[in-house]
């Protein structure tokens, strides 16, 4: 019987120096034929394409070895889940069945807390911009709030003073430790702004100084820039309780900035080797934390802010590809149904993009097509990754663009596209998290004038 | 004086060892004009008369040079990135169904980081190896070089990581000029001006991606030393190069033995404090002024020049393939000093069925030509 | 006249070279067999149904495949000049 021949689509691709190894790539031409158990056609199938896919199992996964790697170096630790990251209710729903505090940014976020049913004393509020009634709502319902300007000292004074009680503020500091500039956020360290802060609310009848609150950045894969920031942040910590008798730091909160396995794209080496383990940012945080204070009576209590680290891995995108071009350079790209609109984060990653179906492997007499990954939009920057080594693949076949939790949903937009449904998959049930946009509910917002509502000629 | 007695010494010392019979994987094909080690590695076992076996070549691209080189390969094997440790761990596998693979030798930087997580696995496919731990290898990285060395009481250049090319600007404000600007993997260029600095930064960040490293410039002349410590972190050879002409990349392309005594305490000092085993190369310049030895960089395999001391009287390469199957070995004898080399270029025909033949079967088969040499 | 140049050089293992351009190419499997049904001089029009019978596959998929590889072809310069366009 003549062997069954696995049929793909004819491929010719000229030999160049740099893509001459029929192995190059072969991890992206790996199948990835399902998601957590579910196969991507019946994801399709059930919910459409694109579609965000949660996986629930991984993230509590990653919760519970988060919290593990921290409280096992370190007595006193909360995590607090970053809302910013993906807020989407039934992901944050789901860190707080596992213990999760609230971290949030702006009174939106703060609501969506308060609507999952987070207790205003488990909510962390955040950011460079409070409204007067934000910050009102979340002093009466006694949560920790890390003040980030002078202004909003006075503005909590003001707050304090109506309300006739003293309230406890933590303030963010930002401190020079490498090249990315985080400088704007808080109080500086270096000019003395952070110093002044403490003075300020040590001048002040209303207000207690109850913490202190850094985050250094975003995607740090450098765990030794933890191990500097904690000692400078401790250091800071003596020099104020010494000046300050009075002041108890309840609380140092590390904020987060803990690397996904994604890779960025100046990185020459994939994310997953470069990417620390929960384990080391651990250690780099809790051994300066732990020979200060065990030797101290008084230990502050660990937060943490994550929130890449936490769902990036978790979520991924099915798409599909609707079009293949030939471009007068001589390269190829594909054009998929999902694009910056909905992956902004391809700006700064190189995400794992696989084919959902089995495709001749090297061995097999397959060959890689190295194309352009472009997304649906009428609009020239919508690339989502560029010279991707993939099998050939036609129209009508899904891929699979593998860990796109974090910053993805939360930063897609409704440009040119709707947004799609997002799901989560529990076992081997699938529900929605989100149903797909539709036109209404864009448009229940606008008004057109009356003037304007009638179409001349 | 003492480099007579050393001389005398080394033949006195020369010893008779058993021949030794294994294959051997090696990566580090592309002998360009900056050129990977893995031919000189070859060639020495080749040349050494103590060994025999197969040498398998392991490549990327199907353009590196060395794959065509009958007179140092059997047969060359393409693997797919190293740092996907399964796909390369497979990879070895399929090969040593038709080819056993008794000894790996990897010789490229980057190798090193993925296959460090796969030691304990080689053993089981019958493949030897002398890889260092992973947390010795972090040492190793050009980023960690400063803090290593000022941890430790070693004198290395200034150095600063860069991501973006803006930086440059009040880099050089505090390093000064020129400056060397360099890749976190591999790549290094001097940069005499704010404006050229851009430049290799954009080159760099190309090819080798950021961090870009700069480096303050120490003056003077470059000083290697290559080194093959044992399983117990002891040293068993040591060869010190000092570079008579670069290329305009700034590579070594003539070179002349020497023995520095201090420089010599000095590297295994650092051996030391790395917690080092198996081959690596310390690069040095000797601050022309002050005379102390900057250490600018740690190389996790040999240099490209590793013939020259298999030439000089310590085959290292050889070694390091006795000591990755286990053999103890005492401390190699003393090498000459003065043995030069100088590189040149030289081209090589061969029918273009060889790369069809490489590309499409991701291997190419050059046994059956018999070694001839070059010399 | 095959609709490929006819100096191609076809390696069985998938491999492609033009001894006109110097350049080789990399092809997989079914590609190959297209190209040694058109080098053996099988018109276009008869190749999509050769196609569909060696890999049992449906009529939509073969065309489109197939234009597509024309195409690549086309673009690689690999198609015999003296031909009118194989597009017709």
């Amino acid at each position: 019987m003549p062997e069954k021949k696995l049929y793909e689509k004819p491929t010719i691709v000229r030999n160049m120096q740099g893509s001459m190894n029929k192995l190059a790539g072969a991890r992206q031409r790996q199948q990835c034929g399902e998601i957590a158990g579910i196969s991507v056609n019946e994801l399709v199938k059930g919910f459409g394409s694109p579609l965000w896919v949660a996986c629930e199992e991984e993230l509590r996964l990653k919760y519970k070895n988060l919290y593990q790697a921290f409280s096992l170096r370190y007595p006193k630790v909360t995590i607090a889940y970053s809302y910013k990251t993906n807020f989407l209710p039934g992901i944050c729903a789901l860190f707080h069945q596992e213990g999760a505090w609230a971290e949030v940014v702006s009174g939106f976020e703060y609501e969506i807390a308060l609507s999952l049913g987070v207790p205003g004393s488990q909510i962390i509020f955040n950011g460079p911009y409070k409204t007067r009634e934000e910050l009102e709502r979340a002093v009466k319902l006694n949560s920790t709030i890390n003040a980030d300007s002078f202004e909003e000292l006075y503005e909590l004074e003001e707050i304090a003073e109506k309300l006739g009680r003293k309230v406890k503020v933590g303030i963010r500091i930002n401190m020079k430790l490498y090249e990315a500039n985080w400088s704007r956020f808080g109080f500086s360290l270096e000019e003395g702004d952070a110093l002044r802060a403490a003075h300020q609310i040590a001048q002040s009848g209303n207000l207690t100084l109850s913490g202190l609150h850094i985050h250094i950045g975003t995607q740090i894969l450098d765990k030794d820039i933890y191990r500097r920031m904690v000692e400078r942040l401790l250091e800071f910590y003596q020099e104020i309780t010494s000046q300050y008798s009075e002041i108890t730091i309840e609380y140092l909160d590390v904020g987060g900035g803990f690397a996904s396995s994604n890779t960025l794209h100046h990185e020459w080496i994939s994310g997953e080797y470069v990417c620390p383990t929960f384990e080391e940012y651990a250690d780099a945080i809790c051994i300066p934390l732990t020979s200060e204070f065990s030797k101290a009576g008084h230990m502050p209590r660990l937060f943490l802010e994550p929130g890449r680290a936490l769902v990036d891995e978790c979520i991924h995108m099915i798409a599909t590809l609707v079009a293949r071009k030939d471009l007068p350079d001589g390269q190829r790209g594909l054009v998929l149904n999902a694009g910056i609109n909905l992956l902004p984060t391809s700006y700064w990653y190189r995400f794992d993009i696989k084919p959902a179906a089995t495709h001749n492997d090297a061995a097999g007499g397959g060959i890689a097509e190295r194309v352009h990954l472009y997304g649906p939009l009428c609009m020239n920057i919508d690339c989502i990754q560029e010279n991707a080594l993939l099998p050939p693949l036609r129209a009508g076949e899904h891929l699979v663009i593998r860990n796109v939790g974090a910053y993805n949903y939360s930063q897609s937009w409704q440009f040119i596209r709707l947004r799609p449904a997002a799901v989560i998959i529990t076992g081997t049930s699938v529900e929605y998290l989100r149903l797909p946009e539709n036109t209404d509910y864009i448009m229940q917002l606008n008004r057109i004038p009356e003037h304007l509502a009638h179409r001349s000629g | 004086m003492s480099g007579n007695l050393l001389n005398l010494s080394y033949l006195i010392l020369t010893r008779y060892h058993p021949l030794i019979k294994c294959n051997v994987a090696l990566s580090g094909l592309n002998a360009t004009d900056d050129p990977a080690p893995g031919i000189a590695f070859a060639r020495s076992l080749r040349e050494s008369g103590e060994w025999q076996g197969q040498i398998f070549g392991l490549a990327y691209d199907a353009t590196e040079t060395g794959i065509y080189q009958d007179a140092f390969f059997d047969r060359v094997f393409m693997m797919p990135d190293p740092l996907l440790p399964e796909l390369f761990f497979n990879r070895l596998q399929q090969i040593c169904v038709n080819s056993n693979i008794h000894v790996l030798i990897p010789s490229l930087d980057y190798e090193l980081i993925g296959l460090s997580s796969l030691t304990k696995y080689f053993k089981g496919i019958g493949i030897n190896t002398l890889i260092p731990s992973a947390p010795a290898l972090r040492n190793h990285l050009k980023t960690k070089l400063p803090d290593f060395c000022s941890i430790n009481g070693f004198k290395s250049p200034q150095q600063m990581s860069i991501v973006h090319p803006d930086s440059i600007y009040s880099v050089v404000a505090e390093l000064g000029l020129p400056v060397v600007v360099k890749g976190v993997i591999h790549g290094s260029h001097i940069a005499y001006s704010i404006n050229e600095a851009i430049i290799y930064f954009h080159k760099i960040r190309q090819r080798w991606g950021a961090p870009v490293l700069l480096q303050e410039y120490i003056p003077g002349e470059e000083y290697n030393t290559d080194c093959l410590v044992d399983r117990d972190r002891k040293v068993i050879g040591a060869v010190q190069m000092k570079k008579l002409a670069l290329t305009d990349k700034g590579k070594g392309w003539s070179g002349v033995t020497l023995y520095d005594k201090s420089l010599m305490d000095l590297c295994f000092a650092i051996i030391d404090k790395l917690r080092w085993v198996g081959p690596i190369e310390l690069e040095f310049v000797k601050h022309g002024r002050s005379g102390d030895y900057y250490l600018l960089e740690i190389n996790p395999r040999f240099g490209t020049w590793i013939y020259l001391s298999a030439k000089a009287g310590q085959n290292l390469p050889l070694a390091a393939v006795r000591l990755a199957l286990g053999e103890r070995l005492k401390p190699l004898p003393m090498y000459q000093t003065g043995k030069m080399f100088v590189r040149y270029s030289l081209d090589k025909v061969c029918p273009l069925s060889q790369l069809a033949e490489i590309m499409t079967t991701g291997e190419l088969d050059l046994s059956g030509k018999s070694y001839k040499g070059i010399n | 006249m095959p609709v490929i140049k006819n100096t191609l050089e076809i390696d069985e293992r998938g491999f492609i070279f033009d001894p006109q351009t110097g350049s080789s190419f990399a092809i997989n499997k079914p590609a190959l067999f297209i190209m040694k049904e058109l080098k053996a001089g099988l018109p276009l029009r008869s190749l999509q149904e050769a196609l569909q019978k060696k890999y049992g596959i449906d009529s939509k998929i073969a065309k489109m495949d197939l234009a597509d590889f024309v195409r690549q072809l086309t673009k690689l310069e690999l198609l015999n000049p003296d031909k009118v366009s194989p597009l017709d």
